[in-house]
């Protein structure tokens, strides 16, 4: 039930950032064997390997969790000015957290961050919309039995236009 | 950079011997004059370099007094200088390479067309007038307007979708279905105030011109006592 649910919004940015740190860390992990295992000479392989995952597949993780947090925490202020959760939020805080983390590099490479930041948010959000909308346009019912709701206090029977 | 080159090209091909000045300074002025003959000068009998200079240009360090003769193949810049081009393919072979250049452009041109759909459905949800989240935005902004939804809920009013995934909440809920050749839109979404929660239920109907306009619009608050606010009712 949507009532007995806290608001997520402060809490949010916490869960991202551990979850994109798990996520970080596992396919870090997975991309970083595979690399200590081909850079490796043969004969210490495996230690090759490991040696490369400790290195590098927490840094990815760190990596991802400074993305996610503050793509969170942005898209939380955002909600909270607009009084309003739409997809705009996400994008516009993803082109936002571009623009912050590569604003060292200067205008240009904060803008060129950006631009990326808010495609990829607009292909995220562009795959839900599309998944949401192919399922509605399955389950497009021709001459339902939609019972006319009964907080509207008048007749509750439908007159459908003859 | 391109002197250079030819001058280490002259020392791997060269054989080192003894020291022969007039030669050296011969084959440094053929050369920068026109490279084109570089072969035929080192064709030639008792063309040779002097060791010190040779020591000058080339990356290979070699010990004073060693006799040994360098041989052509031994120079990876030789290798690269004097590869031959690649012969003509075989059938199959172009049929190997047409084949993979084709998967290519296939993967590629899927690519394209994927993105292409993702950003006509993002595009067409923001800027059609008759897509969820405009429909949702508007009766979101008459909902924030209405006194007695203010006074019921408490400002600020947040509007919000289903929860899809963790701390999500975008997803519309919305219904469309046909009666009789007409179209009707029906939607869902939550709001919350400072004081109450509610759920706000409007449906839309299609009229002639096929533009959806609104049947009916009310807030429902949750909790006790229960109470409904009509915002509009045209049926």
């Amino acid at each position: 039930m949507e009532d007995f649910q806290r608001e997520p919004c402060p809490w949010r940015i916490l869960e991202d950032c551990g979850g994109a740190f798990a996520m970080g860390c596992i396919g870090g992990g997975i991309f970083s064997f595979w690399k200590g295992y081909k850079t490796s000479p043969p004969g210490s392989k495996l230690k090759g390997s490991i040696s490369a995952v400790k290195a590098r597949a927490p840094v990815l993780g760190g990596n991802f969790a400074v993305w996610c947090g503050l793509f969170s925490s942005l898209d939380c202020t955002l909600i909270a000015l607009r009084n309003k959760e739409d997809p705009w939020n996400s994008i516009t805080s993803g082109a936002m957290t571009g623009a912050i983390l590569a604003a060292r590099g200067g205008l240009k490479a904060s803008l060129g961050a950006a631009f990326a930041g808010g495609l990829i948010l607009a292909l995220i959000e562009g795959v839900g919309i599309a998944m949401n909308r192919a399922a509605a346009d399955q389950f497009k019912p021709v001459m339902p039995q939609v019972p006319e709701p009964s907080q509207l206090s008048h007749s509750n029977t439908r007159n459908y236009p003859s | 950079m391109a002197v250079f080159i030819k001058h280490f090209r002259l020392n791997s091909l060269l054989t080192s011997g003894s020291s022969c000045s007039g030669n050296w300074i011969y084959a440094r002025i053929l050369v920068e004059r026109s490279p084109g003959s570089l072969k035929s000068l080192l064709a030639a009998p008792g063309a040779v370099l002097s060791p010190h200079i040779r020591r000058d240009y080339s990356t290979e360090v070699k010990k004073s007094g060693d006799k040994e003769q360098q041989t052509s193949s031994g120079s990876v810049l030789m290798e690269v200088l004097s590869k031959e081009e690649p012969k003509e393919l075989t059938v199959g072979a172009k049929v190997v390479r047409a084949g993979k250049d084709f998967t290519y452009l296939i993967a590629i041109f899927a690519g394209f067309g994927l993105m292409g759909f993702l950003f006509y459905s993002v595009g067409s949800e923001f800027f059609s007038s008759a897509s969820p989240s405009s429909i949702f935005s508007k009766a979101l902004k008459r909902v924030k307007a209405d006194e007695s939804v203010k006074a019921a809920l408490g400002e600020p009013i947040t509007g919000h979708g289903e929860e899809s995934g963790r701390g999500r909440r975008k997803q519309l809920n919305y219904l469309e279905y046909e009666v009789d050749g007409v179209t009707y839109m029906r939607m869902k979404f939550h709001v919350s105030g400072s004081k109450r929660k509610g759920e706000t239920v409007l449906e839309l109907k299609k009229n002639e011109a096929g533009k959806y306009a609104l049947r009916f619009m009310f807030v429902e608050l949750a909790g006790y006592p229960p109470q409904t606010i009509i915002l509009e009712d045209n049926r």
